[in-house]
């Protein structure tokens, strides 16, 4: 049984190993192969494993053998594709190695999870193949791609056109000019090297302006001289640029701000140019304003009407106790003026 | 007598030069190709050494590069994409085919009754034939003569049913195999090597003068048209017989 057994796992290891499949190329996967040869199957197969080893093998055989059409599968996947496909492999792998089944239950349940391995991935190559390959929509793109075939990871150049159009900018006189070469598949591609602006003056001179890491390019404070055309380029490390764009500029009358300065001490440079005319205070905040007064509005009246209940309703001994607390505090003000005017009747008689 | 045999001997020697003047510096007749070669500032990547005289303009330079050419609809990639290693042999051998002024010799009429024309068993030296087909063993094409039996029913040129995808040497097996078979003998594999002078380069540095030019004349000049040479020869013995 031992050396059959160990024939019998070689050669389903060996089916996948040169099949020219994908998944394969990962160590993961061939570790696990390794672990299903040398642990797993030894202790789980008894007999019949020649006949069994065939329809294993032709089963394996088939699994990366895909048609190769252009929105499905053209022999290349990404890094992220091998990502997704690798784990769920050995995801499904794992399922069946720890249910610990053996000989014919084995077999049934390793060719299934095999075909259903090999539909996801081809569903993940299509999505691939339709989405993430060469995304770029102009210039040229370094993608970096796994080719199933022999296993390297290689730069395929994306070459989509020579250059990715002309851009229109306004932009008005005092104000920022921003110049923008990014264009989303940037982050993707590699070989690239720096960004360069140009400003050009008619057919065949250029004044480089700028050359860097950074996709933009700003101009504070622009006056009608930085009118015209600028070129950017994203440069790589073959002889040719990823991106080519062109922008004409047109410089526009400066814009009227409507509210006053905050200091009369503010020269003009010194306002910041990105001030925004107030033609009229934002919405938002007269609606606060509004809500606030109402809310105290509406809590004065309330107090009134309060008030005016209170006085209106309440039980008449209360309002007649009251009422002559306030006499009597009137009262006692004029008692303090009537002792004097008898004391001076008193004294007029007694000189008889 | 005698200054008739100077007369034949200076017809022998002129009709060869003028034979080989037609032969050097000019375009093939076909769909894409200049009339005349010129300079061409604006050629894209592999096809920049022929920039100073070219028979390709830059919107065929770029077409060029195409993993599907827009040139003849032809797809490189009919068997997965190929590594970049091999995709550039075949840009730059179409660069070659499209942009070289020095394919004289070689141009042959595709029929005699239509102006097109094709290139018949242009010498291409051996380290190109065999870079290439060193560069191309780890990609997959499914025919050994790319010019015929494809299936177009879908614009683009795929592999005809029972044509099954193998890596280029199960195919072409040497690259000799590569470099005759691929465009039905429009190349032929020479023993010869670069620094011959008796082949030609299907790519050279940009910053190098073109080395085919000195090649394509010495092909011109030791080939004079075989009419030409026999009338002559039969002129000249009727000439001795009458003297």
């Amino acid at each position: 049984m031992g050396p059959q057994v160990a024939l019998l796992v070689a050669a389903l290891a060996g089916c996948l190993l040169p099949a020219g499949g994908c998944v394969i190329c990962d160590q993961r996967v061939v570790a696990a192969l390794d672990a299903l040869e040398k642990e797993y199957l030894p202790t789980h197969m008894a007999e019949r494993q020649g006949q069994v080893m065939e329809t294993i093998r032709q089963t394996v055989r088939n699994f990366w053998d895909l048609p190769y059409l252009e929105d499905a599968f053209m022999g290349v996947i990404d890094e992220a594709t091998m990502e997704t496909s690798v784990l769920g492999f050995l995801r499904s792998m794992t399922l069946i190695t720890n249910s610990d089944i053996a000989d014919d239950t084995f077999v049934k349940e390793f060719s299934w999870m095999l075909t259903l391995e090999k539909a996801a991935f081809q569903r993940n190559v299509a999505r691939f193949q339709r989405e993430d390959f060469c995304p770029n929509k102009c210039g040229m793109m370094l993608q970096p791609l796994i080719w199933c075939s022999n296993c390297k990871k290689q730069l395929h150049v994306c070459r989509k056109s020579t250059d990715c159009g002309v851009r229109h900018i306004n932009v008005h006189e005092k104000e920022d000019l921003v110049l923008d070469c990014e264009l989303n598949w940037h982050k993707l591609s590699q070989g690239l090297t720096y960004y360069s602006f140009y400003r050009v003056w008619g057919s065949n001179s250029e004044t480089l302006v700028s050359k860097g890491k950074r996709p933009t390019l700003t101009k504070p404070l622009v006056g009608p001289e930085d009118a015209g055309d600028y070129r950017c380029e994203l440069g790589t490390v073959r002889s040719l640029p990823a991106t080519v764009i062109h922008f004409e500029v047109t410089v526009l009358p400066q814009r009227i701000i409507e509210e006053t300065p905050t200091s009369n001490f503010e020269t003009e440079e010194q306002l910041s140019p990105t001030l925004q005319p107030s033609e009229y205070p934002k919405p938002e905040k007269v609606l606060r304003s509004l809500l606030v007064g109402l809310l105290i509005w509406g809590f004065v009246v309330l107090m009134i009407g309060f008030v005016t209940a209170v006085l209106c309703f309440l039980p008449g001994n209360v309002m007649d106790s009251i009422k002559s607390w306030l006499l009597a505090n009137k009262v006692a003000a004029p008692q303090s003026q009537v002792p004097k005017v008898p004391k001076e009747n008193d004294t007029a008689p007694s000189d008889k | 007598m005698g200054r008739w045999w100077q007369l034949v001997l200076r017809l022998w020697t002129v009709v060869p030069i003028w034979a080989g003047d037609k032969l050097l510096d000019v375009c093939m007749n076909t769909k894409h190709h200049k009339r005349e070669p010129g300079p061409e500032d604006q050629l894209y990547d592999e096809c920049t050494p022929w920039k100073d005289n070219a028979c390709c303009t830059a919107s065929t330079s770029w077409e060029a590069h195409l993993d599907v050419s827009l040139l003849y609809n032809f797809s490189l990639i009919h068997c997965g994409l190929m590594m970049p290693g091999c995709e550039k042999h075949f840009i730059q051998a179409i660069c070659f085919y499209e942009c070289s002024p020095n394919l004289g010799p070689w141009i042959r009429k595709m029929d005699l009754a239509g102006p097109g024309e094709r290139i018949l068993d242009v010498p291409l030296c051996q380290e190109d034939c065999e870079q290439w087909w060193e560069d191309c063993r780890t990609s997959y094409t499914c025919k050994s003569n790319w010019h015929g039996d494809w299936d177009w029913s879908r614009g683009k040129n795929r592999c005809p049913a029972r044509a099954v995808c193998h890596p280029f040497p199960h195919y072409f097996p040497t690259p000799a195999d590569l470099c005759e078979k691929i465009w039905s003998n429009s190349f032929k594999a020479s023993p010869e090597g670069r620094n011959s002078g008796r082949c030609l380069q299907k790519w050279f540095e940009p910053t190098q003068d073109n080395p085919n030019v000195a090649v394509a004349r010495l092909f011109a000049s030791t080939a004079p048209p075989w009419e030409v040479s026999y009338s002559l020869l039969a002129f000249s013995l009727y000439l001795s017989f009458l003297s």
